[in-house]
């Protein structure tokens, strides 16, 4: 009995040596990243050596089969060193963490496939076994079912009644009876995660997390498999709160800061919800995120929810699946910037989908001065309507840059027509300019309007799509995907498309007054704008509600990890709003004109005020481009 | 109009001034020394004779020996970029729409030529042009086709073009390294929107998929550096994980890891140097900041450390101009390693 001890306690000794030497290797990676090259090289050195050795383990064995279970001769059971080993450095450290010192919970691990070796998750395990009346200890290989029924039968009975209870059966029923409040208090949020340190449930809902993770990949995949099953089972039965709850628990048992974070962090989503912030910052974002044109207020309160414990959804829903830089920051970031942010952003655009960038701007800071409702079926249209009217209202339709000309055989010239792209409707819309032409070249009846479907609602069988006109976006053959015009089946293309871009953002010399779109713009919203030089000014300037400072800038200097610099020299312009700051921080929230006007990023004003200043250097005519409007 | 002059003297007087403070950057590192202006500056041979720089009337210029020639002309402000090859050739991008078009996916016009000479021959439209296997081909991505092209320098009839699906990102634009033999890679985006590289036979016009990023937040960027090939894997939002490694037939090798947000911009030297910009997170008085160095690891030596070279806090570009490796920082450009000094070459007669 007193040998049989000494061996247990020798086998946790080794277990917490090995854990303790990984723990060190790895702690000292992390305080001394400059130097954690070597280290790096020899870690994965190690878990190759360790994988081959196994290997060799396995096969060497392969013929010592034993079902340890039930066999009455065995006094001691313990894991060959080469597999406590290959655990520790293969697993999940809050797992060899929670397991310390304890082989119940260590079992409980393995039963719930929680440990891995540098061979996967094991099946079978290598063991010494030491038989009654012999002193020499033997190697076999065991399943891993046998060896947790023999540790469960003869050092952990309780253990072995939590199988049940997360049975499928029971599951649902299990873990409605747990507890998952979380207290908005740090210190007694932090006391509750440690709670979980002694929890012999841990393992189970920690597998839980890891089914739901495999089975959404499977889904994804289109797998089917008994995983799969089990994560649709476990979505559907379990709310999303709770299968976070259970995913950050799993992660985080030894950061409580981390996970508290999650729950207790004020973020600007609560002051949209109490009315201190516009609670467009929170209700555009959750139906993007919740893909609902309309919400209820406890849809956006759950939704807040959300944004709170799992911030990397910010960052791929973006406006109704229309395309924009992608990915964008995640909620936390949004959530830190929206703080200090003053733009008003109650409408969605589609920067990826509109060419020329400074249209985006324009229309983003006609948005902000002006109170004009959005066309929400298209953010396209909406974009070319509004600046057009701006062309329009200044009297400047002439320098409108998009047009439509065909050859009039009647009048025997070529005719030009301005026209807004997009599916807006209206005289000047694509559509109608279109039918206009129609009617001149095909005599086409007067009342005829074009219609603007896609490519899989077109069907030219249906006796609907048999007469008409029709615009198909993006038509896309076995080579390109251009729109298309069909006009009674047959495909109309007696007319091209001009885009003239000409305009400039700013004025740049006496000759160009006026005729920029900053100029066109202030002239409509009646503002005036002033150059904003340092961040001194920036500060002062945007003290009231409507002030915004737009500018143009090299992105390569501005956002570098967006576009990095490949050639000497290199500059791509490309307007964008600053809309707040963050004094204590040195840093200014920004709106790249291709990002989507829900994703704002906090940049260094050294960034800015670089950028600003490379195009400057690029400029002909040295232009300053960094302006306040007021 | 009165009032216009003394607000353009205002701004005139404050621009004088903003470059005056900017102008006392506290660094040991070198500025570049060239006989142009170095904002119109594009390219200087490897050997430093030939000296190609653009002027405000759109033009290209070639300068050697106290001369110059017009390699290309367009509409004034058109901007003009310079790719060197590693033997002579030459790859030049134009953009005459740099004021009024700001389509950050607008293609630009390519050229071809050869260092010194001043034949120039169109070859298409496209972002990206560089010079790959030694110069045996060229690459250029066309991103209005969406399309990567591949072409022989010595023979256009061989070329190869790589159609890229709509994807998630509409300003993606792909990076391609020579791998071996008839192989290149290239970064593309899967239907996540996660990197991936991608190894493209040429031969065979097949692809396999090497490695995909385990988060949206990593964007993978390699370069060439005498006989290896380096990859490097920088994220961006917090996810704080960058890594560096070296790819060959027998797999991946580590050479760099860190739990930061580096921003990457790797450039490999033909002496197997490699340069990178490495983010710092610096807590003060409670305030997190962060700040960008330029560090180099020589990949010579088996232990791999990462050596900081700059010292100007805020390194958001490197560059290479001939063989010497520069920092643009608030319009003046400093030299961290190769030749500072580009002034003396024209003095020399042939």
């Amino acid at each position: 009995m007193k040998l049989k001890t000494w061996k247990l306690k020798t086998l946790l000794l080794c277990f917490q040596s090995l854990f303790l030497s990984f723990t060190i290797l790895y702690s000292y990676k992390s305080l001394s990243e400059e130097n954690a090259v070597g280290i790096i090289a020899s870690v994965e050195k190690l878990l190759k050596l360790d994988q081959q050795k196994l290997k060799k383990l396995y096969h060497k064995n392969i013929n010592n089969a034993k079902n340890i279970e039930n066999d009455p001769n065995i006094q001691e059971v313990k894991l060959h060193n080469d597999i406590v080993r290959s655990i520790v450095l293969n697993s999940n450290k809050n797992y060899l963490k929670y397991s310390l010192n304890n082989i119940c919970k260590f079992t409980s691990l393995l039963e719930n496939k929680l440990l891995k070796t540098s061979l996967g998750i094991p099946n079978n395990l290598l063991v010494k076994v030491t038989f009654k009346n012999k002193e020499k200890e033997e190697v076999k290989l065991t399943s891993v079912q046998s060896y947790i029924n023999y540790i469960y039968k003869k050092k952990c009975l309780t253990y072995s009644q939590n199988k049940k209870l997360f049975s499928n059966k029971n599951i649902i029923k299990t873990i409605s009876t747990m507890d998952f409040n979380v207290s908005k208090s740090k210190l007694k949020c932090s006391e509750q995660l440690s709670s979980w340190k002694k929890n012999t449930f841990y393992p189970y809902i920690c597998n839980i997390s890891e089914v739901i993770k495999r089975g959404r990949f499977n889904f994804l995949k289109g797998i089917e498999n008994d995983t799969t099953l089990q994560y649709r089972f476990l979505k559907n039965n379990l709310s999303y709160f709770k299968r976070n709850y259970i995913d950050n628990t799993c992660k985080y048992l030894y950061n409580s800061k981390k996970f508290c974070s999650k729950y207790t962090d004020e973020l600007v989503w609560r002051d949209s919800l109490n009315g201190k912030k516009p609670l467009y910052f929170l209700s555009e974002r959750c139906k993007l995120i919740l893909n609902k044109k309309s919400l209820t207020s406890s849809e956006i309160k759950s939704c807040a929810l959300k944004l709170q414990i799992t911030p990397e959804i910010c960052s791929v829903k973006k406006s109704f699946n229309k395309y924009a830089m992608y990915p964008g920051p995640n909620c936390n970031e949004i959530s830190k910037v929206l703080d200090h942010s003053l733009l008003k952003t109650n409408y969605y655009d589609c920067p990826g989908e509109i060419k020329e960038l400074s249209l985006v701007n324009i229309y983003r800071l006609y948005k902000h001065f002006s109170k004009t409702k959005s066309y929400e079926q298209d953010c396209v249209g909406d974009t070319y309507h509004t600046i057009f009217n701006i062309y329009e209202k200044n009297k400047y339709l002439k320098l409108w840059p998009y047009k439509i000309c065909y050859k009039d055989l009647i009048k025997d010239k070529k005719i030009c027509l301005s026209y807004i792209p997009g599916s807006t409707i209206g005289n000047d819309s694509e559509a109608s300019i279109i039918s206009h032409i129609l009617q001149r070249l095909k005599a086409a009846p007067e009342n005829l309007i074009c219609k603007v479907v896609g490519q899989s609602q077109y069907n030219p069988n249906l006796l609907s799509y048999k007469n008409g006109c029709f615009i198909i976006r993006n038509y896309c053959t076995k080579f390109e995907c251009k729109d298309k015009v069909f006009y009674n089946t047959k495909i109309f293309n007696e007319y091209t498309k001009i885009h003239d871009i000409n305009s400039h953002y700013f004025s740049d010399n006496y000759k160009l007054k006026k005729i920029s779109l900053s100029d066109q713009l202030l002239e409509l919203i009646k503002k005036k704008e002033k150059s904003i030089l340092n961040y001194t000014q920036l500060t002062n300037f945007i003290t009231n509600k409507k002030s915004v400072i737009h500018g143009l800038g090299c992105l390569e200097i501005l956002a570098p990890q967006i576009k990095r610099s490949i050639n000497f020299n290199s500059c791509t312009p490309i307007p964008f709003i600053v809309d707040g700051y963050n004094k204590k921080q040195f840093t200014v929230s920004i709106r790249l004109a291709n990002q989507d006007v829900h994703w704002p990023m906090s940049i260094h004003w050294d960034n800015v005020f670089s950028a600003v200043k490379a195009y400057q250097a690029y400029h002909p005519e040295k232009m300053w481009s960094l302006n306040g409007i007021f | 109009m009165e009032y216009f002059k003394l607000k353009n003297l205002f701004l005139i007087l404050s621009i004088f001034w903003i470059n005056h403070t900017y102008a006392l950057i506290q660094t040991k590192l070198k500025m570049l020394s060239t006989k142009t202006n170095v904002n119109d500056l594009r390219a200087i041979s490897n050997d430093g004779k030939y000296t190609y720089f653009q002027n405000s009337n759109g033009q290209l210029l070639l300068s050697s020996n106290y001369e110059f020639k017009v390699l290309l002309k367009d509409v004034k402000s058109t901007q003009y970029h310079v790719k060197q090859g590693k033997l002579n050739n030459i790859l030049i991008s134009k953009n005459n729409s740099f004021l009024t078009n700001y389509n950050i996916n607008k293609n630009h016009d390519l050229y071809l030529t050869k260092t010194g000479s001043d034949k120039v021959t169109y070859i298409g439209k496209g972002l990206n042009a560089k010079f790959i296997a030694n110069d045996k081909y060229y690459t250029y991505f066309n991103a209005v086709t969406q399309t990567l092209n591949v072409i022989n320098t010595n023979n256009n009839s061989l070329n190869w073009k790589i159609k890229f699906q709509k994807k998630l990102n509409p300003y993606f634009i792909p990076q391609v390294e020579f791998y071996k033999k008839n192989e290149i890679l290239f970064t593309a985006l899967n239907k996540n929107g996660n990197s991936t590289i991608i190894k493209y036979n040429l031969l065979s016009k097949s692809s396999k998929i090497l490695f995909i990023a385990k988060s949206f937040y990593i964007n993978y960027e390699m370069c060439f550096s005498k006989n290896k090939l380096i990859i490097g894997s920088f994220s961006s939002n917090n996810y704080k994980k960058s890594n560096i490694f070296e790819y060959d037939s027998s797999g991946k090798s580590s050479i760099y890891q860190s739990n930061t947000d580096d921003l990457g911009n790797l450039i490999c030297s033909g002496t197997n140097q490699l340069y990178f910009i490495k983010s710092k997170l610096n807590k003060e008085k409670g305030n997190i900041s962060k700040t960008s160095e330029v560090y180099k690891i020589d990949l010579n030596k088996k232990n791999y450390k990462a050596e900081k070279l700059s010292d100007l806090n805020y390194v958001r570009q490197i560059t290479k101009i001939g063989n010497a490796i520069i920092i643009p920082f608030h319009n003046k450009f400093f030299v961290l390693e190769g030749l500072s000094d580009f002034t003396k070459f024209d003095k020399i007669k042939k």
